[in-house]
């Protein structure tokens, strides 16, 4: 492929690229400061739950109102601004045409728009922190009305703006992937010789694609009752308050999935490689990701079982949640299998995906009794729910974005991260994601709510595991002094790093196209000197007679 | 398409046009026909609009003679959108459900009363303002 | 700086499509799905308010303004038709000629919502006056920006996006035909939305 060798503009080049690895990048960067920062809101917040007026401090350091405005932006920074732009916008946009043998996504330009979008959301949800006399939106990340429509200050209506550019980036990017993923495998590429990754990321784009726009409707509902005036959600007008929680979970069910599904992608292609034999039931967990992803929008309203469904719509639910469980078990499950009898490699990526397992397994599991509408009848809106999705998405997809970071590190940057330091960053994250997390099914099941901010002082039924609040904040605390040697070694690897044997570019001996047949990092123009063929599926490890234990995608 | 092909449909999308204006009359005119029932208004005048909306689609959009991956991603489509639509349908008849919420409703100037007598008198202590 | 993507122009043989048409599909699936919430909020704001036929009826939505509007967007949508069709015909003028009436066809559309808007705030009914408004207006005025949305893309494709016929038809072709996709997935959505709040 000849190209011609006019130099770009700073501008085109690095700010408005239309290149897919360096709007991953920009993706990957921007995610991992919005991270950060909702990580600092919660060691504020953690702060507040152990040290208060009622701990022997002088007075609390948050009023409730700014408590509740640290939390929804908690949330909504978490969910929306840091952990799905970095495993769909980074991953999926940086892997997605490398792991295909594609020369860039579909549509370039449209990629180029949809950071752009986040980005711009992002701005206008950071900037709520800085309006004058005002907060930011602390209705939860759930903004859920009357309390929504009518919070005091423009924070709220900030939240909804952000919300849209936010949703409109999310379209866009993955109607992309979608096109990429079904228009440009190469020859030999079929279907099931996909790698997982990409089939996650498939399944993942359809529910990004179909299930926001409700959350759209609902938004913009929201917004014109707090600005124009209209009654949509309120019941003294002819208006219907659930009417929005129907709409929100119609949304937000879908995408707790893509929240999961990636990290299991990133998790099952770092299982595969250090095995060092295929994974077990490759098209079994195929099949399970895609009825996952179609029992997800049946789902919803088991987050609103308590609120006077009947016994009919909550039995349905219930039984579809309870359906649900069993794709999402089958993957784990044929994950675990797929370790006996692997020649097992202990590198820092895959103490990462290893954890992963047991962590999404508590996680999962603790979802079992919300999921029984009776037993969340006791469990709905206490620190239970919290300690279950922090579970799923804390150790659990976090802990997959570092696996994936650590794992394709040197083939985005052609440098390999230090593993002593990776290896302290693990253990310590690991425990304390653990002392963090466990002890909050402890409160939840004595009925400490969620959302109080002074951590349930105030309750009797609180009084006797209080004392949980402490380990909690300090896990906390140790946590985030944990993720510097992540930090440390991330930024010194990249400006300082040893080359990692500069002629490598298969340092993990890899079978997928986006190892063995690619620059690190790749060429910046088209991604391959030749387009690739595809002759075998993506996880040919320890194959008989051969003298090499991999046996790459694309070697003949 | 070739052109010969692209030739012989213009007459089509003439015939299509034509039609939908047609329809289009039919449903006005119709609208002010009384039906005795809800159920018949609305599933004639709906039953209406979905031939009007095949002819644009399957014709003007070419669905008729369009790819498999098409036809499946409007057959997932359609599949949720059926979801969406049957949420209102099972809310409003499904037994108890969300009742609260309607009793919560008060008019300007009235208390209207659209629950049986058994649920209404559950309800009452903290339905009055 | 353009890299060659695959499929762009010719269709991939397994799928039978090019890129853009199925990535105008896949946003129309999502269209549905917006159209879809909209139109199931509006069965349950209207089955749950004992009042709404009352505010319906004060309402006087204009009838034959609306089915104007239809026809016009009717129209529309078989120029821009027959727009595609002069391409496939190799004929740029008539191209012109009728994404020329398709455009005048959507400003005519938009017109006479300005009147019927004007009319309601003329009246002292606002979105803010009742739920029966707030569908009314938020409904017509979402589809309103869609169309406005698609005006601004055909206009392009008029006047400075037709450039693209002299170094590349074909591209050019298929562009009008996605525009053209999109065109009538607003058109249908009027389709529905007019006799859902005009007439039942």
């Amino acid at each position: 492929m000849t190209h011609d060798n006019h130099q770009e503009s700073f501008i085109r080049k690095y700010i408005f690229s239309t290149d897919h690895k360096w709007i991953g990048i920009q993706y990957g960067v921007t995610s991992m400061i919005f991270l950060l920062f909702g990580f600092a809101l919660m060691i504020i917040m953690r702060y507040q739950l152990a040290y208060n007026a009622n701990t022997g401090l002088e007075k609390d350091l948050l009023s409730p109102d700014m408590y509740n405005a640290l939390g929804a932006m908690h949330g909504t920074i978490m969910v929306f601004l840091g952990v799905v732009p970095m495993i769909v916008g980074a991953f999926g946009n940086y892997l997605v045409p490398l792991q295909i043998g594609a020369p860039d996504m579909a549509f370039p330009r449209l990629n180029m728009a949809s950071y752009w979008a986040y980005f711009i959301g992002g701005v206008v949800m950071l900037s709520s922190f800085f309006i004058p006399d005002a907060l930011p939106a602390h209705s939860g990340w759930t903004s859920y009305v009357p309390l929504a429509t009518l919070s005091s200050g423009p924070g709220q209506t900030f939240w909804l703006v952000g919300m849209i550019f936010l949703i409109t980036s999310s379209l866009l990017g993955s109607t992309n992937i979608l096109v990429t993923i079904i228009q440009l495998r190469v020859p030999g590429l079929t279907w099931m010789r996909l790698p997982f990754f990409i089939w996650a990321q498939l399944v993942t784009s359809f529910l990004l694609l179909l299930a926001f726009p409700p959350l759209e409707a609902a938004g913009i509902f929201q917004l014109l009752d707090r600005v124009i005036g209209t009654h949509f959600f309120d019941p003294y007008m002819g208006g219907s308050v659930l009417l929005y929680q129907h709409l929100f979970w119609f949304l937000a069910h879908p995408e707790v999935y893509v929240l999961i599904l990636p990290a299991m992608g990133i998790v099952a292609e770092i299982i595969a490689n250090n095995i060092r034999k295929p994974l077990w039931g490759y098209k079994l967990m195929v099949y399970s990701s895609i009825w996952l992803g179609f029992m997800s929008f049946i789902v919803w309203a088991h987050h609103m079982f308590l609120t006077g469904m009947g016994t009919t719509m909550s039995s349905f639910f219930m039984i579809t949640t309870m359906i649900i469980s069993v794709p999402s078990v089958i993957i784990l499950s044929a994950l675990l299998m797929s370790l006996w009898g692997g020649s097992i490699r202990f590198n820092t990526p895959m103490l990462f995906a290893l954890s992963f397992l047991p962590m999404f397994a508590i996680g999962g599991l603790t979802g079992l009794p919300l999921g029984l509408a009776t037993s969340d009848i006791h469990l709905h809106d206490t620190y239970y729910v919290i300690g279950h999705f922090h579970h799923v998405v804390a150790p659990g997809t976090i802990f997959a974005i570092f696996a994936g970071l650590y794992f394709w590190f040197p083939k985005i940057t052609g440098k390999a991260m230090n593993e002593p330091l990776g290896k302290i960053h693990f253990w310590g994250s690991l425990i304390c994601m653990n002392g963090i997390f466990l002890p909050m099914y402890l409160q939840g099941l004595a009925g400490v709510s969620r959302r109080l901010a002074n951590g349930g002082y105030d309750y009797a039924h609180a009084k006797d595991v209080l004392y949980l609040n402490e380990i909690m904040s300090i896990s906390a605390f140790l946590l985030f002094a944990f993720q510097l040697f992540f930090i440390v070694n991330f930024f010194w690897t990249l400006f300082r790093g040893r080359y990692d044997n500069e002629t490598d570019t298969n340092p993990w001996k890899s079978t997928t196209i986006e190892w063995t047949e690619t620059s690190s990092p790749p060429l910046g123009h088209g991604n391959f000197e030749v387009i690739p063929n595809v002759y075998r599926g993506p996880y040919e490890y320890s194959v008989e007679g051969r003298e090499e234990d991999y046996y790459p995608q694309t070697e003949e | 398409m070739s052109d010969h092909n692209v030739q012989s449909h213009i007459k089509v999308y003439w015939n299509v046009f034509f039609t939908l204006i047609a329809f289009t009359a039919l449903t006005v005119g119709i609208s002010y026909y009384d039906f005795g029932s809800v159920f018949w208004t609305f599933f004639i005048g709906l039953s209406i609009a979905c031939i009007k909306g095949y002819a644009v689609a399957g014709y003007f959009m070419h669905l008729n003679d369009e790819r498999k991956p098409v036809y499946y991603i409007l057959a997932l489509s359609a599949v949720f959108l059926f979801v969406l639509l049957i949420l209102p349908i099972s809310w409003r008849t499904s037994a108890g459900s969300h009742s609260s919420e309607h009793e919560q409703y008060i008019g300007q100037d009235e208390y209207v009363i659209f629950n049986e007598p058994e649920h209404h008198d559950n309800h009452h202590e903290d339905g009055g303002h | 700086m353009d890299i060659e993507i695959p499929y762009n122009v010719k269709e991939r043989e397994d799928t039978g499509l090019y890129n853009s048409k199925l990535g105008i599909w896949l946003f129309l699936a999502s269209e549905i799905m917006l159209f879809g919430a909209l139109f199931s909020s509006y069965i349950i704001l209207r089955t749950g308010d004992p009042h709404w036929m009352l505010h319906a009826k004060q309402a006087h939505l204009n009838i034959p303004l609306g089915t104007i509007n239809t026809a016009v967007l009717i129209l529309s949508s078989v120029t821009f038709v027959m727009s595609w069709v002069s391409l496939k015909l190799k004929d740029l003028d008539k191209f012109k000629m009728y994404m020329g009436i398709t455009l005048l066809c959507s400003v005519v559309f938009l017109v006479i919502k300005y009147f019927e808007y004007s009319a309601k705030f003329d009246a002292g009914h606002y979105p803010s006056t009742h739920n029966f408004y707030a569908v009314y207006f938020t409904m017509t005025g979402l589809h309103g920006l869609h169309i406005i949305g698609g005006i601004i893309v055909n206009a392009y494709l008029w006047l400075p996006g037709a450039k693209m016929w002299e170094t590349d038809p074909e591209r050019f072709t298929n562009r009008i035909e996605v525009a053209g996709l999109y065109w009538h997935f607003v058109d249908l959505v009027w389709i529905f939305l007019f006799p859902s709040i005009y007439l039942l």
